[in-house]
């Protein structure tokens, strides 16, 4: 019951801050940002593998809503909206960076370093690493849900929210997504055992 | 062989579980304040657009006025024909 209270003050509580910024009010922005920059900039950096790249998406997501906070009609939580903005930046940036890397001299994929994230822990480093290497190479809409559901840990429903497809769909990309994942995983195993030794 | 397998697999799509978040540079947010400053300073605001606009109307009417005063002094097609005959029967310009 206060649960389900405190949630619908928060909601209320974002709208708020959002009808602000879209009055140019700075203070509400930078509350915004308190609120959401963690959200926004690891969302990104799971897409990008790369903390400037992050950086640079978190900045851009940001302008966005300030931007656009008067096109905002509450109809979805702010979270939610703000999650879209984030990934529609993100799969932008990858397309972008897929199309001009050959430009590059320093080419993204040539010579890459396996991704480290920041956050993960110690003992499960080598682990992660694998699992970033993988999940680089899903469709976007598997690589979504599954960002979404097992490094951004939120719950199905806002998950199918956020992406705008049922549930069911949510289900069946995850499904998909983990049997890409074992796939890739399995033909690297051979790998690794040799490194290990 | 087969039993490690799964189990490294296991452990690296479960990896990420208690993973702490990764935080942005602090000095994140000035930037974003900087460059939306920038941008603010690059935009025509509405008002003064509406003003322009408002201006290039005012101009487009005037100058319709104009051309219809001037059209409505000019010479009626009957006087030119006349000038113009009188031109090629004696060369002169003007009658003595």
């Amino acid at each position: 019951m206060f649960g389900t209270l405190y949630i619908e003050y928060l909601l209320s509580e974002h709208h708020t801050i959002i009808r602000a910024i879209a009055h140019g009010d700075r203070q509400a922005f930078k509350e915004l940002y308190e609120l959401f920059s963690d959200q926004v900039y690891n969302t990104a950096l799971s897409y990008t593998q790369d903390v400037q790249e992050a950086e640079e998406i978190t900045q851009d997501v940001f302008t966005q809503i300030f931007r656009n906070a008067v096109k905002f009609k509450g109809e979805s939580a702010v979270g939610t909206w703000i999650y879209r903005i984030t990934i529609n930046t993100s799969l932008n940036y990858l397309r972008r960076r897929k199309r001009f890397g050959f430009m590059r001299i320093n080419d993204h994929n040539i010579d890459k370093p396996d991704f480290e994230h920041p956050g993960v822990l110690l003992e499960r480093k080598e682990d992660a690493k694998a699992l970033f290497k993988v999940i680089d190479t899903l469709p976007n809409h598997q690589k979504t849900a599954f960002i979404l559901s097992f490094i951004e840990d939120l719950p199905r429903q806002e998950v199918a929210d956020i992406m705008q497809v049922s549930l069911k769909a949510v289900e069946s990309l995850l499904q998909r997504a983990k049997k890409n994942l074992r796939n890739k995983l399995e033909k690297i195993y051979p790998e690794r055992r040799k490194n290990d030794y | 062989m087969k039993n490690d397998q799964e189990k490294w697999i296991n452990d690296v799509l479960g990896s990420m579980q208690g993973s702490t978040r990764a935080q942005p540079n602090p000095e994140l947010f000035s930037k974003i304040e900087n460059q939306l400053s920038l941008s603010e300073e690059r935009i025509i605001p509405m008002y003064r657009l509406r003003i322009a606009a408002a201006a290039a109307v005012v101009l487009l009417i005037l100058n319709g006025f104009t051309v219809q005063y001037y059209l409505k002094q000019s010479n009626s097609p009957a006087e030119e024909v006349i000038v113009g005959q009188s031109l090629l029967s004696n060369y002169t310009l003007y009658e003595e």
